[in-house]
């Protein structure tokens, strides 16, 4: 053969680069791939997520339906009951009765009142017609008068007017988180103080609720909405997820806040 | 210009101690990684025995001597098997059951047994085998090749390129296809072009270098991408 040191030199460098192609061939195959592989499991992945949406979304719907309807049926059909039987009571004749009676007839309509009060309550909060009506800061102020009226806590309110509503079903979801916190606070942490504040940023709406009692960490709140007695707070967490919001719990010296962070179209974008 | 010269003659130890200090900074623990462990050790016991012989065959005891010379190239041809055996089992192990496991658990068998049959019929161990030279390549070079096909095909969430297997794959494809060449030639550019020869050389000799750093860029991102996974 004889070849000479010319030639096995350019077959080396030859033989070289060539290997060298075919190598760089390979990595790059494997890179497009990679990263071809890596969108679609993204979009999978967006995919899923959507679709845990459109059910926590109808679930969350479902129960605000069901929610009106017992509303209504409390409102409409219990509570005309409770009105007919209280007429039926007042047209009893007093004078007619001993003094037993007369005590047992001022029980029975007392007894009355109190129902027809709760029914009525619990239609209104079930409804939530102020919410409808005059927006989200006048429903939480009124449902915090309500629920702190006669008891030890001292509620301050302090919510930004600037915000209007925008989506009506997202405001829903946001007083149905207060509400369940504040019955919470109410329920556990015997506070004696509580703070419920909004601030309006561009497109952000940020809820802090501030009590002074026993509370939640961001640990106990993961551990305990995955826990069956957790359901208020995994409600929660479905709304939060619902409006694409973020919720934090901590703790410090003087007490505890919740920040509800919530993404909103401002005003001016209507 | 001196130092630059002991710098490259010495590259193929120091360039080991590169993965070696990373391991013990990081010390990763991963099952995979222990072997790619053994071999920088075993490697560098090797490459720093083969150049000491070199660069100080005044030291070099008589007994050791071949032929009434001293000769190196008895740990150049083990840190070759041992490459071979040490890089292949990693392979194997991480690409886990694949359709090609048995070819590639064969290949590995019919290269031990080459090994053998040369080094007991056809070449002394003190010679530098190109034949084994050759052979490393071909057989590491399909083992890479059936990392990238079996990473191409995976259907899993694993992400290949922050792999750290990946890294070390990429290095020992970079090395072998590089060397293919030069040792296939050895003897004949050696002989016939002396000025190209010391080149490929030196080219080796940045390669090997290179497969260093990327072993010691696989060793940190071991430690890394656990952590990350835990």
């Amino acid at each position: 053969m004889g070849a000479n040191g010319t030639d096995i030199k350019y077959l080396v460098i030859v033989g070289i680069a060539v290997m060298l192609l075919l190598f760089t061939s390979f990595l790059v195959a494997l890179i497009f791939n990679q990263r071809k592989k890596l969108k679609y499991q993204q979009s999978m992945e967006k995919l899923r997520e959507q679709q845990q949406n459109q059910l926590i979304e109808a679930a969350v719907r479902s129960e605000e339906t069901e929610r009106h309807r017992i509303a209504e049926t409390l409102h409409d059909e219990v509570g005309a009951f409770l009105s007919s039987a209280k007429l039926h009571l007042l047209g009893i004749k007093e004078e007619t009765l001993d003094d037993k009676d007369k005590k047992l007839y001022e029980k029975g309509k007392e007894l009355l009142n109190d129902v027809i009060q709760k029914v009525r309550g619990i239609s209104h909060n079930l409804h939530s017609n102020i919410l409808k009506e005059f927006g989200l800061n006048e429903a939480i102020r009124h449902f915090v008068r309500k629920v702190t009226e006669g008891t030890v806590l001292n509620a301050t309110t302090a919510l930004d007017d600037n915000y209007k509503t925008v989506n009506p079903d997202d405001d829903i979801s946001m007083y149905r988180m207060v509400q369940e916190l504040i019955n919470n606070i109410l329920k556990y942490a015997k506070a004696t103080e509580f703070i419920i504040s909004s601030t309006l940023k561009g497109k952000e709406l940020d809820l802090v609720l501030f009590h002074n009692g026993d509370g939640l960490t961001q640990e106990q709140f993961e551990e305990l909405r995955y826990q069956k007695e957790g359901l208020g707070l995994k409600n929660i967490q479905n709304r939060i997820i619902l409006l694409k919001g973020m919720i934090h719990f901590t703790s410090g010296n003087e007490g505890y806040r919740i920040n509800i962070h919530i993404p909103v179209k401002s005003t001016t974008d209507e | 210009m001196k130092f630059l010269q002991t710098l490259l003659d010495w590259s193929e130890v120091w360039a080991l101690l590169i993965p070696l200090i990373i391991i013990a900074i990081c010390n990763p623990k991963e099952k995979h990684i222990r072997i790619l462990r053994g071999y920088v050790l075993i490697g560098f016991i090797l490459n720093f025995s083969a150049t000491f012989m070199l660069e100080y065959y005044d030291l070099v005891p008589k007994w050791m001597y071949v032929n009434n010379m001293v000769n190196n190239n008895l740990p150049y041809n083990i840190h070759s098997i041992i490459r071979v055996l040490f890089f292949s089992w990693y392979i194997i192990i991480t690409i886990g059951p694949f359709r090609f496991s048995g070819i590639l658990k064969l290949l590995l068998a019919a290269y031990a047994f080459l090994v053998l049959i040369n080094f007991i019929f056809i070449e002394s161990p003190f010679f530098l085998s190109t034949h084994l030279f050759a052979a490393e390549s071909i057989v590491l070079l399909v083992m890479c090749l059936s990392y990238f096909f079996r990473s191409i095909q995976d259907e899993s969430h694993t992400n290949w390129l922050k792999h750290p297997s990946f890294l070390v794959c990429a290095g020992i494809c970079l090395y072998e296809v590089i060397t293919f060449f030069i040792f296939l030639f050895f003897y004949p550019l050696s002989q016939k072009d002396p000025a190209f020869f010391v080149v490929t050389m030196r080219i080796y000799n940045i390669t090997f270098v290179l497969l260093c750093i990327l072993l010691a860029l696989a060793f940190y991102k071991s430690k890394t991408y656990h952590k990350k996974k835990t």
